[in-house]
């Protein structure tokens, strides 16, 4: 009777042992994507035939430095931070490198640094115009998206067509992109603005770029950085102050 | 706000600039930098706008420095 008692004793000192040791301190170990995407194609909306050669060799040097930039998304399925790969290690104090970095933003057109809760389907987004940076917090941008039967492989993952359309406030144009997501991984997140599918944005096709996932890493505890967002501007502040602009600008191009 | 209306201030007065060298009788053959700049965005993007006036002006700066035009 006392060893059936000591034997009790023993196995629930195992089980708690067990249970706070090893299963409460897990149940908090998140893994957390993170996500590395690059350019795979870039577009152009004129004709390098307009352009003089050392323009020619300047846009073939910068297509190639474009492909080599590679941006980060460290994502879990409430939030995700997107941002460019340390750009500092790439850019280094030669002005060419400056040019072929900021050439680089210019085919993807992506924000400085994007923040999603997908809990409450908003975006924190730092803009940079005219030189100046802009912190801007509104909802989820509205994509519409249309799913696709077409599906294809990348990094051997299925992935799936879908085509949306969102309004660009910053170039005041309707633009299209084309999502291939995959539902294997559970997250709606994707590069920059781009979200909101069932499963990971794995490419999309923009207006200056295509950007392909290169690498999916999971991580134990990865911190998921935040942007600060008590200066930011809201939807409709950002919007105005972007058609204001706008407006001087197209003014004075107009005298 | 004001340091961004300065900035399209400077892009203005470039522009200007530009202009005035290419509708000029005395003007040498040779295209500015900014010019050059300007068509390589108008070729890449399709127009100039205020998200990519910035990058004409750093790209004039790059070509200006390599004295391959003025």
């Amino acid at each position: 009777m006392r060893n059936s008692c000591l034997s009790n004793k023993f196995l629930k000192g195992i089980f708690f042992l067990y249970f706070f040791m090893g299963v409460i301190p897990n149940s908090h170990a998140q893994n957390v994507f993170k996500v590395t995407y690059s350019v795979t194609d870039v577009k152009i909306q004129g004709s390098l035939d307009n352009l003089d050669n050392n323009s020619k060799q300047l846009f073939e040097k910068m297509a190639d430095y474009t492909k080599d930039v590679n941006y980060i998304l460290i994502a879990n399925q409430e939030e995700s931070y997107f941002e460019q790969e340390n750009a500092l290690n790439k850019e280094s104090d030669s002005p060419l490198e400056h040019i072929l970095s900021r050439g680089a933003q210019r085919f993807t057109s992506f924000n400085e640094r994007v923040y999603a809760n997908h809990n409450v389907d908003s975006i924190v987004f730092v803009r940079n115009i005219l030189n100046q940076d802009f912190t801007v917090k509104r909802d989820y941008f509205n994509f519409n998206w249309v799913f696709k039967k077409e599906t294809k492989k990348i990094l051997d993952f299925n992935a799936i067509k879908a085509e949306g359309s969102y309004y660009h406030p910053v170039t005041n144009e309707d633009l299209k992109v084309v999502a291939w997501y995959i539902p294997s991984i559970q997250l709606q997140s994707g590069p920059d603005i781009f979200m909101g599918l069932p499963g990971l944005i794995a490419e999309v096709d923009l207006k200056g770029a295509i950007v392909t996932i290169k690498k999916i890493e999971t991580i134990k505890n990865l911190e998921i950085e935040k942007i600060n967002d008590l200066k930011a501007m809201n939807q409709q502040e950002f919007k105005d102050l972007i058609k204001s602009l706008n407006k001087k600008f197209e003014n004075y191009i107009d005298d | 706000m004001k340091k961004v209306l300065s900035f399209i201030a400077v892009f203005l007065f470039c522009a200007s600039i530009s202009t005035n060298a290419s509708t000029s009788n005395n003007s040498p053959v040779t295209e500015t930098c900014f010019s050059i700049a300007r068509n390589w965005v108008i070729q890449t993007e399709g127009e100039i706008n205020i998200d990519n006036v910035g990058f004409v002006l750093q790209l004039t700066e790059y070509l200006n420095s390599k004295g391959i035009c003025r």
